[in-house]
């Protein structure tokens, strides 16, 4: 095929993009290895989450979130998304001064999304949660949705705006001749195109690698809990300060728990493996916080592969080595909120050469330089 | 202790112990990985290490967890009940065997071919009608799946989802079967590592 763009990865960033540029009266054509979703984009937590975002994030999450509260309008569907705020947990008065700071850093900056709650404020919002809790964090227009369901959606938006979607087509070699990226996939297929656009994920340091692109990307196979469900007794999304946890509960009373712990993944072979202890340490953290879980069942576990970075934010620009390639990969396990946002951004990089989003804390080339100073993200763990 | 097991105190697994009577006997276990099973008792959850494991009781996850080949809704076995992978063998329920007779016949010549004794006859697995395929699930509708009751419409379900799949994703099916949440927390370390980042240097295919 003889396209405008080609999105390589068809996750939710891939289905952005490709929603975006079609949107745009552009042509574009996604190649998935795989299915669509077959990786981050539909084992994700789906937590749509500004809170405790690193600075560099805080704008992209900012003006994502606001798409994800009219995100019927976007792609038809409401995504299961809910307004259920996302709350941050101090379990020490340390903590909680922690969590104070960050607020004030935050407003001094300009936002205003985050707010430092008291102890008996946390009661009230978290009425299941340990005694020994000393306040928290919230921001109140986070949530949650389910990810495959949105990268569906986001899938027939971008189908119905016109473009074509190829499963099975994994790229296995690329070109540059006289301006036009010439392509070769997994079933035998062949493709060009002027502009390439590189949605890979976990895998997108491979297609940068055969442009002569190195970036340092690695990855994780983020591990994820069900409980049975349970009588309804949390609202929000909650995180810890000082430990690796998220917490939600799901409309039918599963309690889903993350907490960035690993399993091991393979990127040849797509394949993970649980790690039976590093579960078991995050039921012992999801216990000690929400004591209510002690008679629940564990029904099931889960890991997805996510590309994650030495900085822990994403790679996205125009790269540095090659014309008419744009990357967008290395979400380091909090890209789904970012998914409604990132398509624009990669739309407009692809299709304009630039952006009026602020990304430069993002560029491919980043790695090498010394670190900017300032203050970075809160515990995120993946969820 | 590492050794061998066999999982299932049926018929077949009943059959398969007198003969080789060095082996440990659990009745099932809710996850397995390679050279390990866990089991949940009054006393908590616990790993059984195997080097050779014959998988009896009717859980197929189990198998699924170790990634043995399946074919017609039943684990691939060879006329001794060897499945795909090495040291790992199925007989029994497991098999469809329908009657317990046929049963502790399938568990006596796997058992007999684990001993390196001649089996005394062969024994094949009973296809499965194809399930539906009901297109993938998000992992909170695998859960209300593996939510419901252990049995052959849950496992046909699960494994239907894990052929969508391929092999790549074997965690969909995980756990066989549910387990304590207080039981497997306190199994947990006092202190953990952080898993490092996996490094990659692949390049396209
Ligand atoms: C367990 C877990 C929990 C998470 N929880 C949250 C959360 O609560 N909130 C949040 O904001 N984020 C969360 N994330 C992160 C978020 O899900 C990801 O950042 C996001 O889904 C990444 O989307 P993607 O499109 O970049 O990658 P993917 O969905 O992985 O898609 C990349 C695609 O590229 C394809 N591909 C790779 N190489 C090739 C090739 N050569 N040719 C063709 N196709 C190729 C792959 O097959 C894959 O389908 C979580 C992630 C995980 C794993």
């Amino acid at each position: 095929m003889n396209v405008d763009v080609i999105v390589v990865g068809g996750g939710l960033h891939g289905m952005s993009a490709a929603l975006h540029i079609a949107r745009r009266g552009h042509s574009v054509l996604v190649l998935e290895k795989d299915r669509v979703a077959a990786h981050a984009s539909s084992y994700s937590a789906g937590g749509v989450r500004t809170l405790g975002r690193h600075p560099a994030e805080v704008p992209l999450a900012v003006e994502s979130l606001a798409m994800w509260h009219r995100i019927a309008e976007l792609v038809g569907d409401d995504c299961d998304f809910h307004e259920t705020g996302h709350v941050k947990v101090a379990e020490t008065a340390a903590e909680l001064a922690e969590l104070e700071a960050r607020a004030a850093a935050m407003r001094a900056a300009g936002w205003d999304h985050e707010e430092a709650i008291d102890a008996a404020e946390l009661r009230r919002i978290l009425p299941a949660v340990a005694p020994h809790a000393t306040g928290g964090l919230i921001a109140r227009r986070n949530g949650f949705a389910r990810p495959y369901r949105t990268t569906l959606a986001f899938q027939r938006a971008a189908e119905a705006a016109g473009a074509t979607i190829r499963e099975g087509a994994g790229v296995e070699g690329l070109d540059r001749r006289d301006g036009q990226w010439q392509l070769r996939c997994t079933d035998g297929s062949t493709h060009t195109a002027p502009m390439l656009v590189n949605t890979a994920g976990a895998w997108g340091a491979r297609l940068a690698r055969s442009v002569g692109e190195e970036i340092p990307l690695g990855f994780n196979a983020f591990m994820m809990i069900y409980t049975s469900a349970l009588p309804p007794f949390v609202t929000p999304v909650v995180g810890l300060t000082g430990r690796p946890m998220s917490f939600k509960q799901a409309e039918t009373g599963h309690v889903m728990i993350g907490g960035g712990h690993k399993g091991i993944g393979d990127l040849d072979t797509g394949a993970v493996a649980l790690d039976v202890e590093r579960l078991a340490f995050s039921a012992k953290t999801a216990l000690d916080v929400f004591p209510i879980l002690k008679d629940a069942r564990m029904v099931h576990a889960w890991a997805g592969i996510e590309g994650v970075l030495p900085d822990e934010i994403p790679v996205v620009g125009l790269s540095r080595t090659v014309p008419g390639l744009v990357h967008a990969f290395g979400f380091c396990g909090h890209g789904f909120e970012l998914g409604p946002v990132m398509g624009g951004i990669v739309a407009q990089l692809a299709l304009d050469g630039a952006t009026n989003m602020p990304i430069a804390p993002f560029a491919p080339d980043r790695f090498g330089a010394p670190a900017a100073a300032g203050p970075g993200a809160l515990l995120q763990p993946a969820g | 202790m590492s050794g061998l097991v066999i999982l299932g105190a049926g018929p077949a697994g009943s059959a398969a112990a007198a003969i080789l009577p060095e082996a440990r006997l659990i009745a099932t276990a809710w996850h397995a990985e390679p050279g390990r099973l866990w089991i949940e008792t009054a006393a908590g959850v616990e790993a059984v290490p195997f080097d050779r494991l014959l998988l009896c009781a009717d859980e197929p996850l189990l198998l699924l967890a170790l990634g043995c080949a399946f074919a017609d809704g039943r684990p691939q076995v060879d006329p001794t009940g060897r499945t795909s992978q090495p040291g790992i063998h199925a007989a029994g329920a497991i098999l469809g065997a329908s009657t317990a007779e046929e049963a502790a016949r399938q568990g006596r010549i796997a058992a007999q071919s684990l001993a390196g004794l001649p089996p005394e006859g062969v024994l094949a697995a009973t296809p499965l009608a194809e399930p539906e395929a009901p297109g993938r699930l998000d992992p909170l509708s695998i859960a209300q799946l593996l939510e419901t009751p252990p049995g052959p419409a849950r496992s046909a379900g699960i494994l239907a989802q894990a052929a969508l799949r391929g092999p790549r994703l074997s965690s969909v099916a995980a756990p066989a079967r549910n387990v304590g949440f207080a039981a497997l927390a306190a199994m947990a370390p006092a202190t953990l590592t952080p898993r490092e980042t996996q490094a990659d240097t692949g390049t396209l295919a």
